[in-house]
């Protein structure tokens, strides 16, 4: 088999079976890169020498005989993780004059004493505010399965380098959707998990009462392990939970029997193309899940974390704005402009509705365990596309790509988006969205999905030599 | 949610807009280029837009923010 395409599992099982090193999955990881991302476009850093130097220091600890969770996994993070000597840009030009960072995020060490292997950081749109993928500063990343298309963002080379077959896992981060979208137009799977799951230590933050960082992977298994690898308490991030880590590999087979599964309606079954719907009812048919459900102030869920993340948003850069607003991503920063002057009793009064909204969908899983939705209106548009039409509405294309998923973190819920493709073209995403700390279900029904072939991450066809 | 009765009616003028990116500008400190005036006026409608869903909610008195800070 081709090492591009293995998922971190198979790698796992190959080096710990001494049947390949992690030096030499790694080399075949950086040979790729440097072979096809100027079509992709994905890493904005490629660690050749750290990676080398890393992949030894696995190799040993396998001769060893210890058997590591991720052993010699390739992996890459959006670069808004700090990686030890680089300046986390975070998207962003003006970023590039931070003092280089003096240690890696705390996910990257969780993965990496796991025996994973961080091989560069990756394009994202600027300061995390973004659902396309393009960056004015470092060039859109595009669409492994069609470079003339969006990969979607903010974490956009973690979903492009995963597609590509680069690496098979990135880390991203999702305030609003920012896992989910890429993971959508990409055809991967990925995990938002619950909110204050996993630590943001050494990241550059965004929303900080809205910001999650998780994994994005070509199986509902690599999500599982990787998740497993990066849980537990953490004193660097106030909002890190103080849980202990709740394993969810051991639990991805236990299939669905048994699970109450429904389609959210209303809100969630507007504004679309009709292949986000035509996907939500495959694989609600596959899980015999033939109950819906509506959540009735998704609007306001969704209007309320839009003044939450434009207001925090502006407060966290509005010196920057003052001093170098022309060295921002224009289309970041007018929208930063704009949420500086949101005024306080909005955001004050979107933050209660965040509390009353959340015991709304409390009673929403007293009947069901897992809901449905899609993940994006629309399969990936074009690069450079401003608007697209939604239910016949003409729609900027920038901020409504998130309409599905924004209601859904505002709150917290753990998430995996998981991949259809509805023909040859394009893939578009599905969110299985289950109640606070239950990532376990999620991944149940993800890898339940994959296993029956529902859903599935395919090899880019234009990225062969 | 419960729709208030008399919601904060918020102004759809245009001129509204206008004083208020003049005056909020100036409250934060922050001077805007005329080049990016219409792109911040685009955005702020948007978010005015979404006062108003959010502004509609009647809340109770005792309703907490979701952000709790723990000494």
């Amino acid at each position: 088999m081709n090492i591009e395409w293995m998922t971190a599992s198979q790698i796992v099982a190959a080096v710990n079976g001494k049947v390949e090193s992690a030096a030499s999955v790694v080399s075949a990881a950086l040979n790729r890169i440097g072979a096809f991302d100027l079509k992709t476009n994905t890493f904005t850093d490629v660690l050749a020498a750290r990676a080398h130097e890393t992949a030894a220091k696995v190799d040993k600890r396998v001769a060893r005989s210890e058997n590591l969770p991720l052993a010699g996994v390739p992996f890459a993070v959006k670069n808004l993780f700090d990686v030890k000597g680089l300046p986390t840009r975070a998207g962003s030009k003006i970023n590039r004059e931070r003092v280089p960072a003096h240690h890696d995020s705390v996910l990257i060490e969780r993965l990496e004493e796991q025996g994973a292997v961080l091989v560069g950081a990756l394009n994202m749109g600027e300061y995390a505010y973004d659902f396309t993928g393009e960056n004015v500063h470092d060039g859109a990343a595009r669409n492994p399965h069609d470079t003339a298309h969006m990969t979607g963002g903010s974490s956009s080379g973690s979903g492009g380098a995963v597609a590509a077959g680069y690496v098979p896992l990135a880390l991203g981060s999702d305030t609003n959707g920012s896992i989910r979208v890429p993971s959508s137009f990409c055809g991967l799977f990925g995990l938002k998990p619950t909110y204050g799951r996993l630590s943001r230590a050494r990241s550059f933050p965004f929303v900080a009462s809205l910001d999650h960082l998780g994994p994005l992977a070509r199986s509902a298994t690599d999500l599982a392990l990787s998740y497993d690898a990066m849980q537990g308490p953490d004193h660097e991030d106030p909002v890190c939970a103080q849980r202990e880590v709740e394993l969810t590999f051991p639990e991805i087979v236990k299939g669905v029997n048994g699970l109450r599964i429904a389609k959210l309606e209303g809100y969630f079954a507007k504004l679309g193309e009709p292949e986000a719907y035509a996907a939500v009812n495959t694989v609600a048919g596959a899980l015999n899940a033939a109950e819906t459900i509506e959540l009735n102030d998704a609007a306001v869920a969704r209007a309320s974390a839009y003044l939450i993340t434009a207001s925090e948003g502006a407060a966290l850069h509005l010196d920057r704005l003052r001093n170098r607003a022309a060295e921002f991503d224009p289309d970041v920063r007018d929208r930063l402009i704009a949420g500086a002057m949101i005024p306080a009793v909005w955001t004050i009064q979107a933050q209660k509705i965040r509390r009353v909204f959340q015991a709304q969908v409390k009673k929403a899983f007293e009947r069901f365990d897992v809901l449905l939705a899609p993940a994006t209106p629309t399969r990936a548009p074009k690069i450079g596309q401003r608007t697209f039409k939604l239910d016949g509405q003409e729609m900027l294309v920038r901020p409504n790509i998130g309409i599905y998923t924004q209601p859904i973190s505002f709150i917290g819920l753990p998430v995996v988006a998981v991949p259809v493709w509805p023909d040859d073209g394009l893939p578009i995403g599905v969110q299985v969205i289950a109640p606070p700390w239950r990532e376990d279900l999620a991944l149940r029904v993800a890898y339940q999905l994959e296993r029956e072939g529902v859903c599935f991450s395919k090899p880019a066809r234009g990225l062969t030599a | 949610m419960k729709e208030k009765k008399h919601a904060a009616a918020l102004p759809a003028d245009p001129m509204a807009l206008e004083a208020f990116i003049d005056t909020g500008a100036a409250m934060c400190g922050l001077s805007i280029d005329p080049a990016y005036r219409e792109g911040v006026k685009v955005h702020l409608n948007a978010v005015t837009n979404a006062a108003r869903l959010v502004l509609a909610v009647d809340l109770e008195d005792d309703a907490e923010p979701a952000p709790v800070f723990r000494p």
